[in-house]
């Protein structure tokens, strides 16, 4: 079964579980798989499902949803917000440019092409609204 | 004839039941134990499974000597003994082969979840909660109506072979009682079927996500029809004494009916788990206290796949699984009850 709104959590992994819940639907939202309009599974839901304390999934809510992506109100289920990117300051530039660069180091050191790197890297880019 | 005999029975098919429980698994779990796909066929577990057996059926032999000497000596004590000894003694060799099997166990991989998975319902919507409490009504309205036609002395019990053993004075509680506790089963199997759809993980394993959301639409049926079923066969038994005691063997016909459909339901959640390439359940193997008891109180789910045997279990970490599991014994009490009002 295909689902293209599935999410994946590693327990060991060194990111924690509500970082990784936010990054994975942030991509989601960004790449456009969660349109505007479109509910959310409730915390309890999603909680139930991945086998994580409820207050880790209201809190990637709450990250999102202070992000602007998502509207959350008490006894109902988040919604998608349609959203307008904000202007990327410099702080945010930084963060970006020092996460890619160990992202693109960690791809090098295990043979990806600078090529390859540069073709993903653009295609991703173009390929998510914001 | 002396009680014990009956029980033999029971006790001869339950060593067949554990020689087989192992194998109502999914594909990559093997005696409670996450293990690497394809390990199962392997000559290591084929050899904890062959010593399982063993164990299961020496047990057996030892039960039935003992039922058997209870039936020509009358010991009351040694059916109970008997039937301890047998599933006490297949539990204790299940967590036993889940030790020989723990070495050899895997880390789950990551969890998965949708986030645009369709709401599930319970099969048949609103009609399979009310269907069982409409004819667990219209069978009370039936004899309500017909009061003074009910025998002064009803029957309450039958044995073996379906003959009333024990008798009663015609009384609210002796007629509506099999209606009462319909209504109470039926209540707490749709409790139980709600708290699948709404507390229980919907698949953790995104390999298998396809093979849960049948298992769990499977499980899900086989409990409206087995509550279907069971009002049916309430509703019989109130009405045996309006009906001269006889309705014609209706009554046994729908316990062959329930018996024949939990076959055939046990049949297809076995091969929705063997046959298609279920994997795991997602669930840490630390949290399963000898292979079947589940206990993780940092998992939200109150109920998870059963690791032994088929369907749902709690998860005995969840406080409100305890809350549950209290109701359950409560509304268990309620035969005993009945009699003291």
């Amino acid at each position: 079964m295909s689902d293209d709104t599935q999410i994946r959590i590693d327990l060991d992994a060194s990111t924690p579980v509500n970082r990784q819940i936010v990054d994975q639907i942030r991509t989601l939202l960004v790449e456009g798989a969660l349109p505007p309009g479109a509910d959310l599974p409730s915390v309890r839901r999603l909680a139930t499902d991945l086998g994580v304390h409820f207050a880790t999934v209201a809190d990637a809510y709450r990250t999102l949803a202070e992000e602007g992506w998502l509207e959350i109100s008490h006894g109902r289920s988040a919604r998608v917000l349609p959203r307008r990117a904000p202007a990327a300051d410099r702080e945010a530039d930084d963060l970006f440019r020092r996460r890619l660069r160990q992202l693109v180091a960690e791809a090098r050191s295990q043979g990806v092409s600078a090529k390859k790197i540069a073709g993903e890297l653009d295609s991703l880019a173009k390929g998510m609204i914001p | 004839m002396n009680p014990a005999w009956p029980a033999i029975f029971p006790l001869a098919l339950l060593p067949l039941i554990f020689h087989w429980m192992p194998l109502w698994r999914r594909n990559d779990i093997w005696f409670g134990v996450t293990v690497a796909p394809g390990y199962t066929d392997g000559p290591e577990a084929r050899a904890v499974l062959h010593r399982f057996r063993i164990a299961v059926w020496l047990l057996a032999l030892a039960a039935v000597i003992l039922a058997a000497l209870a039936a020509s000596t009358y010991l009351p004590w040694a059916l109970p003994v008997a039937m301890t000894l047998e599933i006490g003694g297949a539990l204790a060799a299940f967590a036993y082969a889940r030790r020989q099997t723990l070495p050899r166990a895997v880390r789950p991989g990551p969890r998965s979840a949708s986030l645009t998975a369709a709401p599930e319902g319970l099969p048949g919507g609103i009609a399979a909660a009310l269907v069982p409490y409409v004819i667990l009504g219209a069978a009370a309205l039936y004899l309500a109506i017909n009061w003074d036609l009910i025998p002064r002395r009803i029957p309450v019990h039958w044995d073996f072979i379906g003959a009333p053993d024990r008798w009663a004075e015609r009384s609210w509680q002796s007629v509506f009682a099999p209606l009462l506790l319909g209504a109470i089963h039926t209540g707490l199997m749709l409790l139980i079927a709600l708290g699948i759809l709404r507390a229980s993980p919907r698949g953790r394993v995104a390999a298998n996500a396809a093979a849960t959301a049948q298992f769990r639409r499977a499980i899900l049926q086989f409990l409206v029809a087995a509550v279907w079923g069971m009002s049916l066969l309430l509703a019989a038994f109130a009405l045996i004494p309006r009906s001269q005691n006889s309705l014609g063997g209706l009554p046994q016909i729908l316990i062959l009916g329930l018996l024949a459909l939990a076959v055939a339901f046990i049949w297809r959640i076995i091969r929705i788990n063997r046959t298609v390439a279920s994997g795991g359940d997602g669930t840490p193997d630390e949290c399963w206290k000898l292979g079947f008891f589940y206990f993780n109180p940092a998992d939200p789910a109150i109920f998870v796949e059963k690791r032994l045997g088929i369907g749902y279990t709690c998860n005995f970490g969840n406080r409100t699984a305890w809350l549950a599991l209290v109701l359950i014994l409560l509304v268990g009490l309620v035969p005993v009850l009945l009699r003291y009002l």
